[in-house]
């Protein structure tokens, strides 16, 4: 099967994207209900038994407000019914997350607040190094067949699960990023003809970074505020470095070396990678780019005002799903120009201070068995296991899955260092002075590469 | 009644504050596990020595000197508007003076960032009318600071309002009163009269708005990230970060201390020009 999927998303590594409508789709998953659910197509046919063990217990957990959360607490329920336990969603911002987790993960064994953990692929060698989560090893050889690593895509095991060896956390769903662009302007040939007049470039998907920004800054200077090359999220500090990363990536430069024993951020391919970063922002993006968030590049994307936009496939979900966004339905997305973007994940981990470890296990069992799941995607969750992928009903409500599969198996996690969030913290630093003008793309990385080498 | 109030004080104010302390001068990171070895004034050292630090102390007094001069001026000129006898609608306009302070940090920040949106904020749309350029309000090196600078004056200026304006309201009216029958003007009233007596008062309000300023984070969270780069890094955004991103708790609370320890030496200043001037 494994093959298959390779096949597919080599197909999706070529074919643009299209999903509209979207966030219409959750609520069309079916239900099942009953002491046992089957395996969904794909995955052979296998009865997992759900323990009531734990009835009358209620589970916490910390969420980020997003699509995937609903699609999941819409079908709560069902898991109550089977076992018993409540789960209680707290569903809260992206940008507070972290500095909730942190505290209960370091309250000890049992004392914390949340039962099973979201965690973001950023926080994986954080929370395993610190000694916050437990193994997973044991829990999945005993897990009866409701998780099966190797029903996940390899790279998101890569990504969001394994660390130093020990499966910490089961991916749980995939956030990839690439080049969302406006079709309807890429196939108008009128459009084209008048760019190409006024440019003497040719409107077309380029094939690597520095094309990108060429063809991104050339729009702008043809169109000015009627049409920007680029929607862009550069403000700091997570989203300006979430968006470097496709850069930077497909440029051909890391943040470290392979052996993980120098930062190679300033060298030659880094240096480059960030100067083609400030120009798309300063040249080619809407203004206030640089301190624009989601939902700054997501407005003026949607209002048909740019004409790209480097981001994560959720957001083709939102403005597809918009009524009355003037972009609604002119979508299609591509893996990053270059061929490598930042693939993003979470994935469900158990804290060590988790009240309810067992309990909670069992809600991983249930989210993450095959038919969940793959009703999980039907609803419009983008998955982290391989099935969903060459499912032909979720193939024909989501054609452009292939290519969001080419983007995760593609694409690249940050750098293997404990503390992610401060490699972060860095680099946005430093790349948002470099676009305000108060370093050269030079000086920033180098004195981002300083700070760098004290996280090895 | 005395005894429950000191367990309640060392409850509440003593036991977090020593074990802050404790803290500052232990290695805490929270990712190797809890509190380590005692590092003695090494955390202190290394707040002192880090550039970003200092850079975040400098930005600090810029942001609490210029918004506290500014919030004074335009608080004391208001509030002596205000304090005219017989002005019409007076309570209209305080009413809507005061609107600002009741409204949260936060939404200010939200409400602020969308009114500097670059592209889509109504301010650059008021600057369009009048054929200005755009403007990179919280992404520009130039930009960023006074723009803080600005939303916050607008937040808090109106709690200055409010000090000052009771403090008008409660001046004896003889001493104006009889500068008047010598003769004197609104100008020479005011300098030789009013504000003098106001003074005690006037030092009340910068030293309550010194404090909140030099504490100023959300602000800072909510428009720039103490961006760009580090141009609108403060003090308390600066302790945030090292605690939450760095997770050296160690290195925070050493920091922590350091700006109690400029708070309380410069409320010890202004308190004794305040009791100077009570005396003289």
């Amino acid at each position: 099967m494994a093959k298959r999927i390779s096949r597919l998303m080599q197909r999706g590594l070529r074919a643009p994207v299209n999903r509209r409508r979207l966030l219409q789709a959750s609520g069309a998953a079916g239900i099942a209900l009953g002491s046992g659910l089957r395996f969904g197509s794909g995955a052979g046919a296998q009865e997992i038994a759900f323990s009531r063990d734990y009835e009358g217990t209620t589970l916490n957990l910390l969420m980020e407000d997003l699509q995937e959360t609903t699609i999941i607490e819409e079908m709560l329920p069902e898991f109550t019914e089977l076992t018993g336990i409540t789960v209680n969603f707290e569903k809260v911002g992206y940008g507070v997350m972290h500095e909730k987790l942190v505290p209960q993960l370091a309250a000890g064994p049992g004392n914390g607040t949340y039962d099973v953990l979201e965690v973001d692929f950023y926080w994986v060698y954080e929370f395993a190094r610190s000694g916050w989560v437990e193994d997973l090893g044991q829990r999945i050889a005993d897990s009866g067949g409701a998780i099966d690593l190797g029903r996940y895509i390899p790279a998101t095991l890569d990504i969001v699960s394994q660390a130093d060896g020990t499966t910490w956390y089961v991916p749980f769903y995939a956030y990839p990023m690439g080049l969302i662009y406006r079709d309807d302007l890429l196939n108008d040939e009128a459009f084209k003809a008048e760019f190409e007049a006024a440019s003497g470039l040719e409107l077309a998907i380029p094939d690597s970074v520095a094309g990108y920004v060429e063809l991104a800054t050339a729009i702008t200077a043809w169109k000015g505020e009627e049409l920007y090359g680029a929607a862009m999220t550069a403000q700091q500090v997570d989203p300006i470095v979430m968006e470097f990363c496709n850069f930077l990536y497909s440029a051909g430069g890391d943040y470290y070396d392979a052996d993980l024993t120098a930062p190679t951020i300033n060298d030659e391919t880094g240096v480059r990678a960030a100067q083609l970063y400030v120009d798309c922002v300063n040249n080619a993006a809407q203004p206030g780019a640089a301190s624009a968030n989601y939902d700054d590049s997501i407005a003026v994307y949607s209002q048909g005002r740019a004409f790209s936009s480097v981001s994560f496939m959720w957001m083709l979900a939102v403005v597809d799903g918009d009524d009355e966004a003037e972009a609604q339905g002119k979508n299609k997305a591509v893996v990053m120009p270059g061929g490598t973007g930042l693939s993003g994940a979470w994935g469900w981990g158990i804290p060590v201070s988790s009240p309810n470890p067992d309990a909670g296990w069992e809600f991983v069992r249930w989210v993450e068995s095959p038919d969940v799941a793959r009703r999980r995607a039907l609803a419009g969750s983008l998955p982290t296991q391989m099935a969903p992928y060459e499912d032909e009903e979720i193939l024909a409500k989501y054609p452009w899955l292939p290519q969001a599969g080419a983007m995760i198996t593609e694409g690249k996690g940050l750098p293997a260092v404990t503390k992610q969030t401060q490699l972060v913290e860095i680099v946005g630093r430093h790349l948002a002075e470099a676009v305000a003008g108060g370093a050269t793309a030079q000086e920033a990385m180098d004195a981002a590469a300083a700070e760098l080498a004290e996280l090895l | 009644m005395t005894v429950p109030t000191i367990v309640a004080l060392l409850l509440v104010v003593a036991f977090p504050l020593a074990f802050a302390l404790y803290v500052s001068t232990h290695e805490y990171d929270l990712t190797e596990g809890g509190i380590g070895a005692y590092t003695g004034l090494e955390n202190y050292a290394r707040t002192v020595g880090d550039e970003l630090f200092a850079n975040a102390a400098r930005n600090t007094v810029v942001l609490a000197v210029s918004v506290v001069a500014l919030e004074l001026v335009i608080a004391l000129g208001l509030s002596l508007l205000l304090n005219q006898p017989g002005l019409r609608f007076r309570n209209v306009y305080l009413a809507i003076l005061l609107i600002p302070l009741l409204v949260s940090p936060i939404a200010v920040g939200l409400i602020w960032r969308l009114l500097l949106h670059a592209d889509l904020g109504a301010v650059n749309w008021a600057l369009g009318l009048f054929g200005l350029p755009k403007q990179e309000w919280l992404s520009g090196q130039a930009t960023a600071m006074p723009t803080i600078i600005g939303v916050d004056v607008w937040h808090e200026t109106s709690l200055m309002i409010v000090i000052i304006l009771a403090g008008l309201t409660a001046l004896p009216r003889d001493p104006i009163e009889a500068a008047a029958v010598d003769g004197a003007n609104a100008w020479q009233t005011l300098w030789t009269v009013t504000l003098p007596l106001l003074t005690p008062v006037l030092l009340v309000a910068v030293l309550i708005r010194t404090i909140a300023a030099m504490k100023t984070y959300d602000l800072i969270y909510i428009l720039t990230r103490g961006g760009p780069g580090s141009a609108t890094e403060t003090i308390s955004y600066s302790i945030w970060k090292n605690a939450f991103t760095t997770l050296d708790m160690g290195r925070s609370a050493a920091a922590s201390f350091l700006l109690l320890l400029a708070i309380l030496a410069l409320t010890v200043v202004l308190v004794r020009v305040l009791r100077a001037g009570g005396d003289a």
